[in-house]
């Protein structure tokens, strides 16, 4: 019975059928255990380890300056935006900056297909969650912290991206873009 | 210390403490009590997230959800954990309560800090859900609450160790080793004292920080919360597996299939289950690759092999007590036969069912460092702990509570018929309702997440795939039946402890 | 009471286990499989 004392000697031998199942067990652990770091060799998703502490002030000041440069011009070379937000054409393999905060995604990134970009992403307010739809790839967007993420769009389209790390009254109306050419 | 401490149980035969009744008694009530009102949080939080309802606005919205979460993951599990501990330690083993005055205090402390998280959710001012990740920041006596309730629990612990050294000291009980049952609660005890240190070391720097006397760094807070919330639930588990062995003995008289297997799965918890908490920051900036899958690899999958064990051991064992009483034809015919009309037995057998097949499959799933990119923060979070803490631990304790009414309120549960749905009610509508947030998670749609259709008006709103309504739709129906069987669970156990019959 | 040891005698139990491990271990690498499809991220 569970609810009273065991004889004296319970330290017993198993049974057959129980061995089985604690290897096969046992196993399966260790396989889906290595499998993780083996997918960071053979596999093309891995979440990004790169990091660096970023002050909120020193962060702003360089997606700002990002923006600048890299911002899409019309036909008359006035500056592009989208529903507000400056739309912008980061140069293809390099550095790109996407900001959670004031409960907007900030810039409208132009990306294109098949070219490789370091998206850092950060936040000068709250924690915020970047999910890119429909592909829901998820990362943590924290104030203070520049998280480098190495991304290549394999597909083309307009993808919305939405907050899912609760950030306050304006949480639910956090949505934004990304523009793969 | 009179004899008359005591009284004998007349269907059980054991020896009861009659102090250590009246604490079961306050902390199981006190449970049921929050389990409502989390449960009216839920039914808010439900109909809000169904966009043909959309019944809250979006700042009750939040507060409700913060609510439901405390109410229900911390208050209803740990107040009825506490009268499972003393349960354990002094009905299983003949023994009295070791210092009831300290019991009492336990009580107390968890209910003040109850009422004082609360109050701070529902005046608004503490709007930043269970987990309060900073810079959100509560009122400094949310923290306060927390702590206080932190406390009471700490100290249910350390009563609960000092009952079964004076059993032991004693002579209560034969000889040797503990019962199954009172071991793994043990096991879970000693996983919620290191997790409530871990409490300590978050909420006493987050109460300096909402009154402005220190800083908090953001990621640091996660880390260390999580070193909180992670093994919290680990608590849950071990407690959840006690009570299936505890139900297992009551329902079919089952006897444990080999206690070496048992017990080594217990150690295991204990061992490893503490440390696995990066699982929850696995796309967090600041820690490394190599660092998450050590933490959550090793360890983690170590902790999830205990649960393997016990998952072959607890159905095992009641598998051999059925074929003892003649089921034995064919694979299945125990499962047949078993004694389904008892809600108790369904209770069990679905817990471990949902708890098994769903909530543990995912949680691993979703735990393994690149999955978890496509998992986080989505609702298949919100489906993979609706699995394991709802369909699993809740629907176990409520299973547990058929038997605590006769044995320990000594009322003769009213209402059986409804009693005998209930489990199907509330296991069922969990399975649709976690597997509903699940598939709809894997699309996208995401956690505490007020409006999924217009985004409070935003210009750059878009259409889900339309699937995804689909599975909003399925979760619906699970969410109602599930509070349908919640509702039937606290009228049967309210009506039963005022209107039961009473029994000997 | 004591917990004398019988034997292992649930087969039934045994066959869902198994079928337990083979779902868990099928829905473990779909949800691979599904990852293997979105942008390359590291
Ligand atoms: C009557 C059955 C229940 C229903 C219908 C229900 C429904 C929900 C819903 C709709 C959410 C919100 C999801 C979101 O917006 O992300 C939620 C969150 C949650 N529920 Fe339940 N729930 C039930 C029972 C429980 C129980 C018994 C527990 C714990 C023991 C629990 C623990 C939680 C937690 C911890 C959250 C997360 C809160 C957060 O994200 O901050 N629920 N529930
Ligand atoms: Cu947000
Ligand atoms: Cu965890």
């Amino acid at each position: 019975m569970s609810i009273s004392v065991p004889e004296k000697v319970w330290w017993k031998p198993i049974d057959k059928e129980e061995k089985i199942w604690l290897a096969l067990a046992l196993i399966w652990m260790l396989i889906s255990f290595v499998w993780m770091p083996i997918y960071h060799f053979i596999g093309k998703q891995n979440p990004s380890s790169e990091s660096y502490k970023a002050p909120r002030g020193q962060f702003e000041q360089l997606a700002n300056d990002f923006i600048q440069k890299y911002q899409v011009k019309d036909a008359n070379g006035a500056p592009v935006v989208m529903n507000d937000i400056p739309v912008v054409h980061p140069p293809a393999g390099g550095d790109a900056y996407l900001v959670g905060a004031g409960w907007k995604w900030t810039p409208v990134l132009e990306l294109e297909k098949g070219k490789t970009y370091r998206i850092h992403l950060g936040s000068y307010d709250f924690q915020h969650g970047l999910s890119i739809y429909p592909l829901n790839i998820n990362y943590m967007v924290i104030p203070n912290q520049d998280y480098v993420i190495t991304v290549t769009p394999t597909t083309s389209g307009e993808f919305p991206i939405i907050c899912n790390e609760f950030c306050g009254i304006g949480h639910h109306t956090m949505v934004g873009k990304i523009i793969v050419k | 210390m009179a004899v008359q401490d005591f009284r004998t149980c007349s269907i059980t035969g054991l020896k009861v403490h009659l102090p250590a009744q009246n604490l079961i008694i306050v902390n199981a009530v006190a449970a049921v009590v929050l389990l409502l009102i989390g449960g009216l949080a839920a039914a808010g939080v439900a109909l809000t997230r169904l966009p043909a309802v959309h019944l809250l606005p979006a700042d009750w919205f939040y507060r409700f959800l913060t609510l439901h979460g405390i109410a229900m993951l911390i208050a209803w599990i740990i107040f009825f954990e506490m009268a499972g501990l003393y349960l354990g330690a002094t009905v299983l083993l003949n023994a009295r309560i070791a210092a009831p005055k300290m019991a009492w205090l336990q009580f107390i402390l968890m209910l003040v800090g109850t009422l004082l998280i609360a109050a701070m959710i529902l005046t608004g001012q503490a709007d930043v859900l269970f987990t309060s990740y900073p810079p959100l920041k509560a009122s400094p006596i949310y923290y306060l609450g927390v702590i206080l309730f932190a406390v009471g629990a700490l100290i249910g612990c350390f009563v609960f160790f000092g009952t079964l050294a004076k059993a032991r000291k004693e002579g209560t009980y034969p000889h040797g080793s503990f019962p199954l049952v009172t071991f793994g609660l043990a096991c879970a005890a000693i996983i919620a004292v290191v997790t409530l240190l871990h409490g300590a070391a978050i909420y006493i720097p987050a109460l300096l920080w909402s009154l402005g006397l220190i800083g908090m760094d953001e990621s640091t807070y996660r880390l260390v919360w999580w070193g909180l919330g992670h093994p919290s639930q680990q608590i849950n588990v071990a407690a959840m597996i006690s009570v299936w062995y505890l139900l297992g003995t009551l329902t079919v008289s089952m006897k444990p299939i080999n206690q070496k297997l048992c017990r080594t799965a217990f150690v295991l918890y204990v061992l490893f289950i503490n440390v696995a908490s990066e699982h929850h920051i696995l796309v967090d900036p600041v820690f490394s690759s190599a660092h998450k899958i050590w933490n959550t690899g090793y360890v983690m999958h170590l902790a999830v092999l205990a649960s393997m064990i016990h998952a072959l051991a607890v159905p095992a064992g009641i598998e051999v007590a059925l074929r003892k009483k003649g089921f034995t034809s064919g694979l299945f015919e125990w499962l047949k036969k078993a004694p389904w009309s008892n809600p108790a037995f369904s209770a069990m057998m679905l817990s471990i069912f949902i708890f098994g097949f769903m909530g543990g499959i995912t949680g691993v799933i979703f735990g393994s460092e690149q999955v978890n990119i496509t998992a986080h923060n989505t609702w298949r979070i919100t489906g993979h702990f609706h699995s394991t803490v709802v369909g699993g631990t809740t629907l176990a304790f409520m299973g547990i509570t058929y038997y605590v009414l006769p044995l320990i309120f000594r009322r003769e549960v009213l209402g059986m018929g409804f009693a005998r749905l209930q489990p199907w009610f509330f296991g069922i509508g969990t399975i649709l309702m976690g597997g509903g947030m699940m598939l709809a998670g894997a699309y996208g749609v995401p956690r505490r997440h007020w409006d999924i259709v217009n985004f409070g008006g935003s210009p750059f709103s878009f259409a889900w795939d339309p699937t995804v309504y689909m599975w909003l739709g399925v979760f619906g129906i699970g969410a109602l039946l599930a509070i349908l069987g919640g509702a039937i669970y606290v009228l049967v156990t309210v009506l039963t402890i005022f209107f039961g019959k009473k029994l000997a | 009471m004591s917990d004398n040891n019988e034997g292992f005698g649930a087969p039934g139990t045994f066959a869902i286990a198994i079928i337990f491990l083979a779902t868990f271990i099928i829905l473990y690498f779909l949800n691979y499989k599904y990852l293997a499809s979105i942008w390359e991220l590291r």
